[in-house]
């Protein structure tokens, strides 16, 4: 599932759980996916910082990527 | 070594020998005054000092041209980039930066530039082929975590890009596509690095482009080869050709048209600071749900506690009693009722009984007779003489011989 998914699914399961109505049972469920899913988009937004690549066409001539290098290091200078 | 000696023996400081330079320049007579034939390109217009500042241009040349404010006055037309010119005016030197100047005196339009004529045709053709249909433009998607970037390796615009990712977005991937961005290889380099990225299949998302520039910079992107390599992409692409004023054809095909790379890196990837703030909102509502829920259902329990029922449980019991007692005193009337009318009927029986008794008949002086066979006489027919008879009366009985019988003149029937 992408951050997206998740973060939606959160969005929806809150909304659900606001209308109310729902059985003990099913509320507890659905709180539970909640706050699993509420850890995976908090790990995703604290992820290191990604990568900057360049692609080169690979030996087998597909694609591959190899750490982008530029000015050292691709990272910007200030 | 190393010091450069001019004929007449002499060092000259910079100074002394641009204003040698510009001495030749401005004693020549074809060069003080003389119509040039070209297309203005890099067209600058400054409201304040109201000067003029642009190229002239042909296939292989170009001259740098200022026109000032009292000659700009008299052009009656509106100079542009791409707009073929004869402008009139003399040669002579910026001496700040050793270079020679067109001081333009007089312009007037030549027709419409060849350069722009032809783009305007291309620009027809592929409409009606339908590469700039905005049916064909795609959404962006909403999270992005691998930008591809096709751009020159060295530019502005790359670090423009990388910067504003990372503010936005720090765990973003971003792959850079490399391609020369002007110069004769540009279309066929952009258009190969966007097949790459999309061969390679990773990004969520393009961004294609380089930083400002004149109009002949970014010719590579009005060229067919880098508009239909957009339009052939299979990921969503952004265009950012830094050109605010006018639309490059690549920003016709693109998907979405940035301003510059900093807006196409604003554009690509999500601001996580604002997920970041939505993510923590919703992790307290979330909290603050189940806290509520959980809190209704402790009062909803302390109530139900509380009910009578369970301090007084005999209670429940209670209207079933009391309508059991009512039933069974209802019972209890109607069987009443029902032997009353019994025993009322039962006197009566009685009493009609005691009125019919024979022994009341008895009483009365009369005897009942029966054969011997117990039947009672009630005929002469029955007796014949010499047979015996029981009489009954009201305290016994009688055993007695017929003597005689004698039909009774009271009775007619004979």
């Amino acid at each position: 599932m992408s951050f997206e998914q998740d973060f939606n699914r959160l969005q929806e399961i809150v909304r659900q759980l606001e209308e109310g109505d729902l059985p003990l049972e099913k509320s507890l469920e659905l709180f539970q996916e909640g706050i699993s899913l509420f850890r995976r988009c908090q790990e995703e937004l604290n992820r290191a910082e990604g990568k900057i690549s360049e692609l080169i066409k690979s030996l087998d001539q597909g694609w591959e990527t190899i750490p982008f290098e530029r000015d050292g290091g691709g990272r910007e200078p200030e | 070594m190393g010091e450069t000696v001019l004929p007449g023996n002499r060092i000259l400081s910079v100074t002394e020998m641009t204003v040698y330079i510009r001495s030749i320049l401005e004693n020549d007579r074809l060069l003080q005054n003389v119509w040039v034939r070209g297309e203005i390109s890099d067209f600058r217009y400054y409201q304040k000092s109201g000067h003029m500042y642009f190229n002239l241009k042909d296939e292989t040349a170009s001259v740098a041209c200022v026109m000032f404010r009292t000659r700009a006055k008299s052009v009656d037309f509106k100079p542009g980039d791409g707009l073929k010119v004869i402008a009139r005016g003399y040669i002579s030197v910026f001496e700040k930066y050793g270079r020679y100047q067109f001081y333009v005196e007089e312009m007037e339009p030549d027709g419409l530039g060849s350069l722009f004529l032809s783009l305007a045709q291309l620009k027809e053709r592929l409409e009606k082929e339908g590469l700039f249909d905005q049916r064909r433009k795609r959404p962006i998607p909403r999270f992005v975590n691998c930008l591809g970037v096709v751009t020159s390796s060295d530019g502005a615009a790359l670090r423009d890009i990388i910067r504003v990712v990372r503010q936005r977005h720090s765990g973003c991937h971003i792959v850079v596509a490399p391609a020369a961005v002007q110069g004769p290889e540009a279309p066929d380099e952009i258009a190969r690095s966007l097949d790459a990225l999309n061969e390679w299949g990773q990004p969520d998302v393009i961004i294609v482009g380089r930083g400002g520039g004149s109009l002949e910079d970014l010719w590579a992107f009005n060229t067919e080869k880098v508009v239909k390599a957009i339009a052939r992409s299979r990921i969503p692409v952004i265009s950012a050709v830094g050109h605010e004023i006018d639309f490059s054809l690549a920003d016709l095909a693109a998907d979405v048209r940035a301003a510059t790379p900093t807006q196409a890196a604003q554009m690509a990837v999500p601001d996580m600071l604002a997920y970041q703030e939505q993510l923590t909102a919703t992790g307290l509502r979330l909290r603050r749900i189940m806290e509520r829920s959980c809190n209704q259902r402790w009062a909803q329990l302390d109530y139900l506690r509380e009910r009578r029922i369970w301090k007084k449980p005999q209670s429940l019991f209670e209207p079933y009693r009391r309508e059991l007692q009512h039933t069974l005193q209802g019972l209890q009337h109607h069987m009443m009722n029902i032997l009353n009318a019994r025993s009322s009927s039962l006197k009566q029986l009685a009493v009609t009984l005691d009125a019919i008794s024979p022994l009341k008949v008895l009483e009365r002086g009369y005897a009942i007779a029966r054969t011997e066979d117990g039947d009672v006489v009630r005929s002469i027919e029955q007796v014949k003489p010499n047979s015996l008879l029981n009489l009954t009366v009201r305290n016994g009985e009688i055993k007695a011989e017929v003597r005689e019988i004698r039909r009774g003149d009271w009775c007619d029937e004979f």
